[in-house]
């Protein structure tokens, strides 16, 4: 069973490179260059290293999000909104209240972030729970009308106006997370995202609410046999799954980039769903699921920089990935007579 | 006024039509949005290089319709998760039309062609009523229709009836497809242009529309007429508080939700009244 399910994601990663593979060999005049730009890309510079191993950090944290939400038996597709919202508020933190302590205006960030997030995705999950409001619709619904409302705030009342940017001014230097590898972005929401993770798969192995939210997660009608109410562990699962994304979206603008720009999580939500499905909503697997995927995505930035491709070859991979990921391969597609 | 709600209803018509098969055969349809890109390109490009809107919406909706059908035979085959393949396709569908447009044209901006124009609002709108009138005939009134609806309640009550389930859904599938490759043409139509991100969330908002419409299809039409009065409502409404175009791009998602949650709670209420009058 097992086995099959990490073949399963193996099979769907191959995939994923080979398409953006191809897809940088055949769209650049020097496909031998691209492909080594592809494939080299985190290795070629301690600045891309620590770029590298920064996005899996995010796409760790955001994709325990998405993990936790599918573990109770809930779909949180409103990832990419409520990161822009964590990393909108922990912004506003961050730029007021001068002569706080740096390091207390961090964690009240951190704070803000997640509450921010944990409040968009709880109220999905409270709908759902109460009103039995299908939660895969409203989160999505909620974070695409807000996404406009934080573009409008980022290119308005927010904005730095002596910069070219759609950007919030830069936050003092105190006031971001700490860096672990100059010139690199790679800073300690690093080693705090693995952290989490493991906590994470401790709570949901090793306690008994994890265990019952497990049970209720996988088979409501066996959890209701075994006197577990599903529907007790939606909006607290949806919370925290908000509370991660929120935080994700915390370490961006206060950890990877020092400010807060128009669109900054754009797909960045998508990708996490796509690390959290590689490693099988398992909080352990997502470490290296995140760093994986965080080499594709880096990659394919490299090779479409060093080719001069105007498309973004990430899609068409993670595209790929999707379609792959879940679908049990080997299993059914080459048998000669699938059932229909 | 009216025509102009109408017309901007029509898209959503055409593609909660399509989300309304396959909820009845069982299954959300969240590759809407997709679909909904993928034919409002074809429409244009087709409609720009013939010169015949016409074709344009044909050759979108079949082209999507029979993707539809293979994805839906896909699922099924491999036993993958529908939601993380229609994922796929919306993914897949924003990543090709993105790179088909820079190898086509050169561009990644608007695309406009008075050929692409739909000889006017009316052809769209029209198609649009008929496709509803067809939708609720079929679905209450022909063999087809009633097997779906049998598949959608259980698939294993069907299966022992001698219907197959799968060519069922892989029908529903192909049939959104091609709708919501209508309702994506129909956006392309309207202005005579494509524009990339002009879906925006659209195909998301039909899917809310088939709850809203009460998963029947005079309701869905009427519920996207409905929605789009109370959108262009509150456009006016706002044009005059002076609320920045930005945040004025989210509003049709916002009233959604409120409507889809509004919908849903009532529902679940009405169920529940039934089941204690019992």
């Amino acid at each position: 069973m097992t086995r099959k399910l990490i073949g399963g994601s193996i099979v769907a990663v191959a995939g994923a490179v080979l398409t953006a593979g191809c897809l940088v060999a055949i769209a650049s005049t020097d496909p031998i260059d691209a492909l080594r730009a592809f494939f080299g890309a985190p290795f070629s510079s301690v600045w891309f290293f620590g770029k590298t191993l920064d996005a899996a950090a995010l796409l760790t944290t955001a994709g325990l999000g998405v993990a936790i939400a599918f573990q109770a038996g809930t779909f949180n597709l409103g990832g990419e909104g409520q990161l822009y919202a964590g990393g909108l508020a922990a912004s506003v933190m961050l730029l007021g209240f001068e002569g706080a302590d740096g390091s207390l205006m961090l964690a009240a960030a951190a704070l803000t972030g997640s509450l921010v997030g944990a409040s968009m995705a709880g109220l999905c999950g409270e709908l759902k729970s109460r009103f039995g409001i299908n939660e895969l619709i409203t989160t999505f619904l909620l974070s695409a009308a807000f996404t406009p409302v934080a573009d409008f705030l980022l290119s308005g009342p927010l904005r730095d106006e002596t910069n070219n940017l759609l950007a919030t001014p830069r936050f003092s230097a105190d006031r971001m997370i700490p860096r672990l590898l100059e010139p690199s972005a790679l800073n300690w929401s690093a080693p705090l995202s693995i952290g989490l993770a493991l906590l994470t798969a401790l709570l949901l192995e090793k306690t008994a609410t994890g265990f019952r939210v497990r049970v209720a997660g996988s088979n409501p009608r066996f959890s209701a046999y075994a006197g577990i109410e599903s529907r007790r562990y939606w909006a607290p699962a949806l919370a925290i799954s908000g509370a991660l994304h929120g935080l994700a979206g915390f370490f961006a603008v206060a950890g990877t980039y020092g400010l807060c720009h128009r669109g900054f999580s754009g797909g960045l939500g998508w990708s996490a769903l796509a690390v959290a499905l590689i490693a099988r909503n398992n909080p352990t697997a997502l470490i290296p699921a995140a760093i994986i995927f965080a080499w594709l995505q880096i990659g394919a930035e490299a090779a479409e920089l060093r080719s001069g491709l105007s498309f973004e070859t990430a899609a068409f991979a993670q595209a790929v990935l999707f379609l792959l990921v879940t679908a049990k391969v080997g299993l059914r597609l080459f048998s000669r007579r699938g059932r229909v | 006024m009216m025509r102009a709600i109408l017309t901007s209803a029509a898209p959503l018509m055409f593609a909660a039509l399509g989300g309304l098969c396959t909820e009845i055969a069982g299954s959300l349809a969240v590759f809407l949005e997709g679909f909904m890109v993928l034919g409002s390109f074809i429409a244009w490009v087709v409609a720009e290089a013939t010169g015949l809107w016409i074709l344009g919406a044909l050759s979108a909706a079949s082209f999507s319709g029979l993707l539809g059908w293979m994805l839906a035979h896909f699922t099924r085959r491999t036993g993958a998760n529908p939601f993380i393949v229609a994922l796929a396709l919306n993914l897949a569908a924003a990543g090709a039309v993105d790179a088909a447009s820079v190898a086509l044209f050169g561009t990644k901006g608007v695309l406009s062609d008075p050929a692409a124009s739909g000889g006017g609002p009316w052809p769209t709108i029209i198609a649009a009523w008929i496709a509803t009138a067809a939708t609720a005939f079929m679905l209450a009134r022909t063999r087809v229709g009633l097997r779906l609806r049998a598949v959608g309640r259980s698939p294993e009550a069907a299966t022992d009836r001698g219907i197959r389930p799968g060519r069922y859904i892989a029908g529903a599938w192909c049939a959104a497809a091609a709708l919501a490759a209508l309702g994506g043409a129909a956006i392309t139509f309207r202005v005579g242009a494509y524009a990339p991100g002009g879906i925006a969330g659209r195909g998301w908002i039909s899917i809310a529309i088939v709850f809203l419409g009460f998963r029947n299809a005079w309701g869905v039409a009427a519920a996207a007429v409905f929605f789009a009065a109370a959108e262009s409502a509150a456009n006016v409404a706002q044009g005059t508080a002076a609320v920045p175009a930005t945040v004025l791009l989210g509003l049709p998602a916002a009233l959604a939700f409120i409507l889809f949650a509004i919908s849903s709670a009532l529902r679940k209420k009405q169920s529940t009244l039934a089941q204690s009058a019992e």
